[in-house]
């Protein structure tokens, strides 16, 4: 299953930063040029939160019913998202299981593959969503 | 000295089993509501009406919301004790998250603290000069309950003796 796409403009990634993450090369281009990153970039805990919504949205649209995340067992940050980069996401399914910290949920496990442009992957994500069952 | 010590340490400086309380946190609505309707659209996150007739009876934080703090409390306690450091021993990144799990949920009003303890380091060596840190983080809400909690894997910078 494959998401829509969503970017991060550059307004967008120095306001994040300057509330969760304000570390120079998430908020100066300069001090970006310079880190190990080699640009302004996102941080990864906003390329996280767009991914998932991303993913959640696809659930939803392919009629799973998702109620919420739970966990992430695994997350991996592969490459810097820089200004205005376009995120996607690709999912494949994994293991269900009958029950989930949401009441009325089971657990949904999803393997969430995040791209940037040039199919460059950007992040992988194990995620866990409640998903609702009972509609 | 040991304020200057905890400032001036690169990866081999870093003992395992080190543990810190490094921040706490009081979430407002508003904040909630705020950071749900550009990250995490759902009822539950941004709409306080909808949210009462929903699972969990109002408002709770999104998920993401709940890290995104961990990392705000994590810099600015860098702030303090790296202040006037401007290298890898402060600003290293995250590469990866283990085991991570939101435990209950966090309402308006909630306030959470966070801690880490340094749980491992690789003997990897990452571009010539970065070590890896493993750390357990988890957050308690004003209860005592445990909230979140999950490991992460962050360069160090080596020293270059």
């Amino acid at each position: 299953m494959k998401s829509h796409q969503r970017s991060l403009s550059q307004e967008e990634i120095i306001d994040f930063a300057q509330a969760f993450d304000p570390q120079p090369y998430h908020m100066d281009a300069a001090a970006g040029d310079a880190s190990i990153f080699g640009g302004l970039c996102a941080s990864g805990w906003q390329v996280a939160a767009v991914a998932t919504q991303l993913a959640s949205d696809t659930l939803a649209a392919e009629g799973y019913n998702p109620v919420m995340l739970t966990a992430v067992s695994e997350m991996k940050w592969r490459k810097p998202t820089f200004v205005d980069q376009s995120l996607t996401t690709e999912l494949q399914l994994g293991e269900r299981q009958p029950s989930s910290m949401v009441p009325g949920c089971e657990s949904q496990g999803v393997e969430i593959s995040v791209f940037g442009p040039e199919a460059v992957l950007v992040a992988e994500i194990s995620a866990i969503f409640a998903v609702d069952t009972s509609q | 000295m040991s304020n200057l010590y905890l400032r001036n340490r690169w990866f081999e400086d870093l003992p395992v089993g080190e543990f810190h309380v490094f921040g706490s946190h009081t979430f407002s609505e508003l904040e909630m509501i705020e950071f749900a309707r550009l990250y995490s659209k759902a009822p539950e996150y941004t709409d306080p009406e909808a949210a009462r007739a929903l699972r969990w009876g109002g408002l709770v934080a999104a998920p993401w919301h709940i890290c995104a703090m961990w990392m705000r409390k994590m810099v600015d306690y860098m702030e303090v004790y790296a202040q006037g450091v401007n290298d890898g021993r402060r600003n290293g990144a995250g590469i990866s998250v283990q085991s991570m799990t939101w435990l209950e949920p966090v309402r308006p009003g909630h306030t959470l603290t966070y801690t880490y303890e340094i749980i491992a380091k690789s003997d990897k060596v990452i571009r010539d000069k970065w070590g890896v840190i493993r750390s357990r983080n988890e957050a308690f809400n004003q209860n005592g309950a445990k909230v979140l909690s999950f490991e992460i894997d962050i360069l160090a910078e080596r020293g270059t003796d």
